[in-house]
């Protein structure tokens, strides 16, 4: 199994998709006619599927219900406690595996001792490591930070690794024989062509390690978001749960879609041009 | 070594890039990855020897375990079981996908209309998939199928729907004056451009649908892969844990580099694309 880790996108991608057709015009008025007839759509299967399955709640009771948690101020009190756990794991993932990443985009050696090893971390699904954790650990801090860690890490590793091998050799050498100074050498060659896979690395991580987090908090911990919804599914009141998935919903597309798309679109841009 | 921006399911079915540098020393490089393994295998046992306790067993205790379950033929009976799921989850995805997909290559309306469920599909996080499915479905095969085939759904769709894009305009214009059959446009213009889309839509979705099919199973089954790693965690047996784990991951590389290397075979009449 050599070389698996450059020939295996499928593995090393968790989700975005994005759904849009690239670099295709349509009218304003008619996408926004047809997403509200999608909206309309969903909302009409969804009450199908309620009153057949009985078992879903309704939309309406579900927004109530995330109208009292805002009440109860259960929201702020949850998203505080997960982000700072999702952050210090995620951080930690970004550190150890931006140092890995560059190792293996450096060395022929490390990527054959760290090719397979990646490749395992990759393959192995969140929920392993929200179970191991909880048993090793505890209802503690350490459940969910480390399963962040560990579920965002070889995603770092994988595109960090990429970002490396797309330095320009020839460019730099170049630069050098024609003396550019080292600093303009950085953010003019070295920085366009890693930004992508950078950036990417930074996505792919935050979806995989929420992934993560909420299982983690879900099993492991008795406070945060993952927590919180599960508390919810215990008492068997379905639209607590489903209010909680808007919010985690909400929070992935705030972050993924608004905050990081549009800097990887922005650091990628003279690609396509 | 050309950079490509991240994979994003359905802007291009990325057909395995040929490496660029390919490793003169095969074997060498194998012989260094056998020593990591076998380097983080004796790590492992260090560890499971300084903490000596049933919450971490040492590597040979799980290998042990892992013997037992090919010996007694229970990993073939759970994972034939997880497997048979996943099939069927594809076959409904490939059943609305394709389709759907159509819809969006020919018509920007759909495209728009398809572009916010799609994007929720692809982007709930797995636990509300495996809590859902539980809820809806019971503890059957049904949470499990429906599970899989929402997930893969949108790698399928938004990949037949750039297949369809990429369909040769000219072709069908002479089709339409020649005055061609519809099923003939379908088997000698479409059906060769879709294959090779279908088929990256078809790997990639199954990387994400393996995942999340068995966190379903770990929340409610009544066999299967998922089903097993939950029993393990309940009764407390990290090793069984960890030996179910291990198969999961190498069934997972091994089907993976199976489409890899048969989409290689497949498609590589597709010069453009390989």
């Amino acid at each position: 199994m050599t070389n698996t880790l450059r020939d295996s996108p499928a593995i090393s991608n968790p989700v975005p998709v994005t759904g849009k057709a690239p670099g295709r015009f349509v009218g304003k008025g008619t996408s926004i006619l047809a997403g509200l007839l999608s909206l309309l759509s969903i909302w009409v299967v969804w009450e199908i599927a309620r009153l057949w399955g009985g078992r879903l709640p309704s939309l309406a009771e579900t927004l109530a219900r995330l109208g009292t948690e805002w009440a109860g101020n259960e929201i702020w009190i949850n998203f505080a406690v997960s982000i700072n756990r999702f952050v210090l794991g995620l951080v930690l993932a970004l550190v150890v595996g931006a140092i890995l990443g560059v190792a293996i985009g450096l060395s022929k050696f490390a990527e054959a001792a760290l090719s397979d090893l990646t490749m395992v971390g990759l393959a192995a699904p969140a929920v392993i490591w929200a179970l191991l954790t909880t048993m090793w650990f505890g209802f503690g801090w350490l459940t969910p930070v480390v399963t962040v860690f560990l579920s965002g890490l070889p995603f770092v590793v994988v595109n960090i690794a990429k970002a490396v091998r797309a330095v320009p050799g020839d460019l730099i050498l170049m630069a050098r024989a024609f003396e550019v100074p080292r600093v303009r050498g950085l953010s003019q060659i070295i920085a366009p062509a890693v930004a992508g896979s950078a950036i990417a690395a930074v996505r792919f991580a935050v979806i995989s390690a929420w992934n993560g987090l909420l299982l983690a908090e879900w099993f492991g911990s008795t406070s945060g978001v993952g927590w919180r919804s599960r508390y919810w599914y215990d008492a068997n009141q379905m639209d607590g749960f489903l209010a909680w998935v808007l919010l985690f919903m909400a929070f992935l597309v705030l972050v993924d879609q608004i905050l990081l798309a549009p800097i990887e679109r922005r650091a990628t841009r003279w690609r396509r041009v | 070594m050309v950079s490509k921006a991240p994979v994003v399911a359905g802007t291009r079915p990325v057909m395995s890039t040929v490496s660029t540098s390919a490793p003169r020393n095969g074997l060498q490089r194998r012989a260094i990855s056998f020593v990591a393994l076998i380097l983080a295998v004796v790590l492992w046992a260090a560890a499971a020897w300084l903490i000596s306790d049933n919450i971490l067993p040492s590597p040979f205790t799980v290998f042990g375990r892992m013997i037992e379950l090919v010996v007694s033929g229970e990993v073939f009976v759970h994972f034939f079981s997880s497997i048979q799921k996943i099939l069927a989850g594809f076959g409904l995805a490939l059943l609305f996908g394709i389709p759907i997909g159509f819809a969006i290559g020919k018509s920007q309306f759909m495209a728009a209309y398809f572009a916010i469920p799609l994007f929720t599909f692809g982007n709930i996080p797995g636990l509300t998939y495996a809590v859902f499915g539980l809820v809806v479905f019971g503890i059957g095969a049904g949470g499990p199928i429906t599970v899989s085939a929402m997930v893969a759904l949108p790698f399928i769709a938004l990949n037949v729907a750039e297949g369809v894009r990429s369909v040769d305009g000219g072709l069908l214009r002479m089709c339409r004056a020649y005055k061609r059959p519809f099923g003939t446009i379908v088997r000698h213009v479409y059906a060769p451009a879709l294959a090779a889309f279908v088929f990256s839509g078809v790997r990639y979705g199954f990387a994400m649908a393996w995942k999340v099919e068995a966190l379903t199973e770990v929340f409610g089954a009544g066999e299967g892969v998922g089903f097993m790693i939950k029993r393990a965690y309940q009764e407390f047996h990290v090793g069984d844990m960890l030996a179910w784990t291990m198969f999961f991951v190498i069934v997972m590389l091994l089907i993976e580099q199976g489409l890899n290397m048969l989409e290689k075979r497949i498609f590589a009449w597709r010069k453009d694309l390989a």
